[in-house]
């Protein structure tokens, strides 16, 4: 019997956790989240993982092997994409899998969701779906399902509103721009947020806007662009350039999308500093801040009409 | 007259050179730097290994019929020495390492420039595995960080069992582990932790980069160059759980190994020690009959060409004179 | 005197290894524009693409850039780049991009733009490269140039299979080059078919030394790589120089014409549930038929950073442990050199021939 459901604290809880929690508790299971993301938890998902895998999903396994003991079922959804030319990255396809391989001994008991751009399905359809896996009626799912998403809703909701006004604030605003899971989470791209307010600078980020309005003018980018996430990081710096002083392309090491669309970005963006950081596994920091603090410096001489001109 | 056959390991920092007997134990052994010369080395080596021999008045009692060489400088030395077995180190290790210890299950190897784990089962190699990107972790990675510590790099393993504790350092690229190390000496951690950290660094990294997937099984043989490092030798068992034992003449068993599968070969051919004062050559040359540009290594001995390599297609052929 | 002055479209697209010969075919017998066919790739090729590409983009993306830049060089005026999964559906924006910004003025299709469009759409593109096109004469073309993979795919089989042991050395490769040659230069359905059975009666023919039991290899893992001789370093030829007999179930005929991913899968269920990305069910599946068939090794093939067979790794893992067949994994970026390969090749196949010697 399943009671207590885990929400490993990594990947796309960044961008759907709201949903993810509202929609169990209202169905009347316990949740436990793993602690935000630090060094031991990195060390830990290092461990296990293949050495070339991306940064965000060793974390990942970390986040998993903080849970085990603490649950009955860890939530870990496949979440290929529901349009083609929407789709995650392949890692999401396999991630249920990708987890049960490695953690065999352990025996960690899964809990998923499931869907392909191929399926023609919604996401709904799929929690309603694990509803009924979960023992729940149609009916109950579905109320808790309407309720969760409205609860990620007025969320994000509140987030867009409050960097909106920021957005019409004087002052140096710098847009973070990159995956939410590299942005928010608290040993990658919390570092940085810091960083950048110190010296300073609002951050803007690409993950808290119109989710549907970024998509769409994402189009205007390009038409072939398979990855949902970098469409709403486009879709969401085209919206936000107006306003913005500068842009961090944030990447952790090593993205497959980002490593081909911030190449294109870096092309196509000619108005506006740019300065691409990679993340990868270690705690230094220092290589970062003086990047950032010289990017900074960059944006306030522009500002004042160039260099040598007084800041 | 018995027989007798000789094995040479040519690394890139040192050569070593063995005369086993039928029953495989050693009659003579030599271990010196190769310098950058592995055919003087080798040379020298084979200076050496004769004057042992001839000390014990061995030349009367045995009979070289066999050869081989491993090593990166195998093929080189191979032709120069007209050897019945050229085979990769790593073979040659698991033949040396099974040899000398059937029982062994797991050998640990970290080198100068690479490192690697062999599984082993009823005395046979049966799974491995390499490092696959950079020289992170392993030899060169430790004398590069001695030499900025001001420490030689022999001195690691004893100022390492020193520490109380290791410092966190990562290994996973060197550059990534030289920022940590220049942190960790600018915020005035002791000199022993950041070393006992380096080796735990090394076996960490190892343990999660070449040995990851692989099930370790004791007994655990570890060998290489940085076997000599008891503080990484130390980080093991501890990391392990077990005990890892490291071979005095570990160093030597790429060479004992391939002179075990040039017994085993039964390819039997007078050896003479004669080589080793004959004029050796080699000549690089540029073919240029595509844009490969493959640079192809010719052999030369005594002014006539006994060898070639290097060319990925027919057309870089070079025909023996 | 009559004089004909080839008017006909330029067309290039990133190599592949030898099915660039069937492309050639399709191009020239079906739509009837002219195909540039690229000498095999070299250093060069390699160099140029990965100087203009990212430096965390896929090798099969640096390697088809390179093609693409050479093939301008030789004079092409229209470039091909297909879409299909995981980040291959992005190369060609990208590559367009990055062609547009060195200066090159071409006309630069993207197949990404028009998979999963109608039929009538592809016809206006196969007309936009022809204006004279004969629609039959491309069903026709682009069916004899699929058949000529599928028998460029058996003939390269039975290739790796046996040439290890052919009993007069230089014999099957004689024969294989021979009929990659008539494939190169094929005109019509029938000069493919018979080319395909001579080939296939003379390979059938030639004397062979096989020994009991040779060590068998099975080769799994990324599609380009894989299939990309240039990309892998010639790695199912220097196991056949080592003696062994290599098998490759990744080929286009199994993975886009035989087996359907649905079909595999189930085949795989107790290592997964689901679709682990674009080829791992084909990777997965054939590594676990090689473990059943007790073959000796399994080599896994894959660019670097390449994300689904990355995440087969662990999968391969399983098996390796289940079935207690070694593997041994190969990750390639743009590499200088084959030292390095040559020497863990040699030690894969000593470990296995040693195992067979000594276990049986």
């Amino acid at each position: 019997m399943i009671q207590t459901i885990g929400i490993p604290g990594g990947l796309m809880i960044h961008r759907d956790g709201v949903l993810w929690k509202n929609f169990f508790e209202q169905l009347g299971f316990h949740c436990v989240t793993s602690r935000k993301s630090d060094r031991q938890i990195l060390e830990q998902g290092t461990e296990r993982a293949v050495d070339e895998t991306c940064l965000p999903f060793k974390m990942y396994l970390g986040h998993v092997m903080e849970l085990m003991g603490k649950c009955d079922a860890v939530f870990i959804p496949r979440m290929g994409g529901f349009k083609t030319r929407e789709k995650m990255c392949t890692r999401y396809e396999a991630l249920p899998d990708l987890v049960k391989n490695i953690f065999r001994d352990e025996q960690i008991p899964v809990l998923t969701v499931s869907y392909d751009w191929y399926d023609r399905t919604t996401e709904e359809k799929v929690y309603l779906e694990l509803g009924d896996k979960l023992g729940k009626t149609k009916k109950e799912t579905k109320k808790a399902y309407i309720f969760a998403k409205k609860q990620q809703e007025a969320w994000l909701k509140s987030r867009e509103k409050a960097q909106n006004q920021l957005m019409e604030k004087e002052g140096t605003k710098v847009v973070l721009a990159g995956h939410p899971y590299v942005l928010h989470d608290a040993y990658m791209g919390g570092e940085l947020a810091r960083i950048l307010e110190k010296m300073g600078a609002s951050v803007l980020y690409t993950d808290y806007v119109d989710r549907d309005s970024a998509l769409k003018k994402s189009y205007d980018f390009s038409r072939v662009m398979p990855w949902l996430i970098n469409r709403e990081i486009i879709g969401a710096l085209m919206a936000l350039r107006k306003k913005a002083d500068g842009i961090v392309l944030v990447s952790a090491y090593p993205c497959g999308p980002d490593a081909l669309v911030n190449d294109m970005l870096i092309r196509r963006i000619k108005d506006l500093p740019v300065l691409s950081l990679t993340l990868d596994a270690q705690s230094g920091t220092a290589g970062v801040e003086t990047r950032i603090e010289s990017f900074i410096d960059i944006i306030k001489y522009q500002k004042a009409g160039g260099y040598g001109t007084k800041n | 007259m018995k027989k007798a056959y000789l094995g040479i390991d040519i690394g890139s920092i040192s050569t070593k050179g063995v005369i086993i007997n039928e029953e495989n134990e050693i009659l003579a052994q030599c271990y010196l730097w190769t310098e950058g010369n592995p055919m003087n080395a080798s040379k020298n080596v084979l200076h050496e290994l004769k004057s042992q021999f001839d000390a014990a008045n061995s030349r009367e009692e045995y009979k070289i019929v066999a050869s081989g060489t491993t090593g990166s400088a195998r093929k080189l030395v191979g032709s120069m020495i007209g050897a019945q077995v050229v085979k990769n180190e790593i073979t040659a290790h698991a033949v040396g390492t099974t040899t000398l210890h059937p029982d062994v299950r797991t050998i640990l190897e970290i080198g100068g420039q690479d490192s690697k784990i062999i599984c082993v089962e009823n005395g046979v190699a049966v799974d491995y595995a390499m490092n696959t990107l950079c020289a992170a972790g392993t030899g060169a990675f430790l004398s590069s960080q001695a030499h900025r510590l001001g420490v030689e790099v022999e001195e690691f393993g004893e100022i390492a069992l020193k520490a109380k504790k290791a410092a966190p350092i990562a290994a996973r690229c060197t550059v990534f582990a030289e920022s940590d190390l220049v942190h960790k000496l600018q915020v005035g951690c002791p000199k022993e932790e950041i070393i006992a950290g380096l080796c735990k660094a090394v076996a960490g990294n190892y343990l999660n980069n070449v040995a990851k997937g692989k099930k370790i099984v004791a007994p655990v043989v570890f060998q290489g160059g940085v076997s000599k490092n008891a503080g990484v030798v130390r980080m093991f068992e501890e990391e392990l759980g077990m005990p890892v034992l490291v071979d005095e003449n570990g160093h030597l068993m790429g060479a004992f190994g391939i002179a075990v599968l040039a017994k085993e070969s039964q390819d039997e051919r007078a050896f003479s020690f004669d080589v080793a004062d004959m004029e050796f050559k080699t000549r690089e040359v540029t073919c240029g009959k595509c844009a490969n540009h493959c640079e192809i290594i010719c052999v030369y001995r005594d002014g006539m060409l006994i060898d070639s390599w290097g060319n990925r297609c027919d057309n870089g052929a070079i025909k023996q004179q | 005197m009559e004089l004909r002055i080839d008017n006909r479209k330029k067309v290039a697209f990133p190599r592949i290894n030898h099915y660039d010969y069937a492309i050639r075919y399709i191009v020239e017998q079906g739509i009837g524009a002219q195909f540039i066919l690229l000498p095999p790739a070299t250093k060069k090729t390699s160099e140029l693409g990965s100087k203009y590409s990212p430096d965390y983009a896929c090798a099969p993306f640096k390697h088809s850039l390179g093609s693409l830049i050479e093939a301008l060089e030789a004079g092409a005026e229209v470039l091909v780049e297909t879409g299909g999964l995981c980040r291959l559906d992005y190369y060609g924006a990208l590559q367009k991009e990055i062609i547009r910004e060195l200066g090159y003025r071409c006309d630069f299709i993207n197949l990404a733009e028009y998979m999963g469009g109608s039929k009538k759409e592809w016809i206006r593109l196969a007309r936009h490269i022809n204006p004279k096109l004969n629609p039959a004469k491309l069903v026709t073309g682009a069916y004899e140039g699929v058949k000529m993979a599928e028998y460029m795919d058996e003939i390269e089989a039975m290739y790796y299979r046996n040439a290890g042991f052919e009993a007069e050395k230089g014999s099957y490769k004689k024969v294989y080059r021979q009929f990659l040659m008539e494939m190169q230069i094929a005109e019509s359905g029938q000069e493919i078919k018979r080319g395909y059975q001579r080939a296939k009666q003379a390979l059938e023919e030639l004397p062979l030394k096989m020994p009991e039991n040779p060590v068998r290899i099975g080769v799994v893992g990324e599609y380009y790589t894989i299939m990309d001789e240039h990309s892998n370093q010639f790695l199912q030829e220097k196991l056949i120089n080592l003696g062994a007999s290599v098998h490759r179930f990744m080929n286009i005929t199994n993975c886009h014409f035989r087996a359907k991913e649905t079909a595999l899968r189930p085949r795989i269920r107790e290592y997964a549930q689901y679709s682990m990305g674009p080829t791992t069910t084909w990777t997965i599946n054939s590594a676990m038929d090689y473990a059943k068939q007790g073959f000796d090794g399994i080599i896994h093939v894959k660019s670097f950073g390449c994300t689904p067979e990355m995440d087969a790794i662990p999968v391969l893992q399983n098996i390796s442990r289940d079935y207690h067949i070694p593997v041994l994994y190969l990750s390639y970026d743009l590499q200088e050199s084959d030292t390095g390969l040559d020497t863990r090749l040699e030690a894969f196949y000593d470990m296995l021939e040693r195992k067979k010697k000594v276990l049986r």
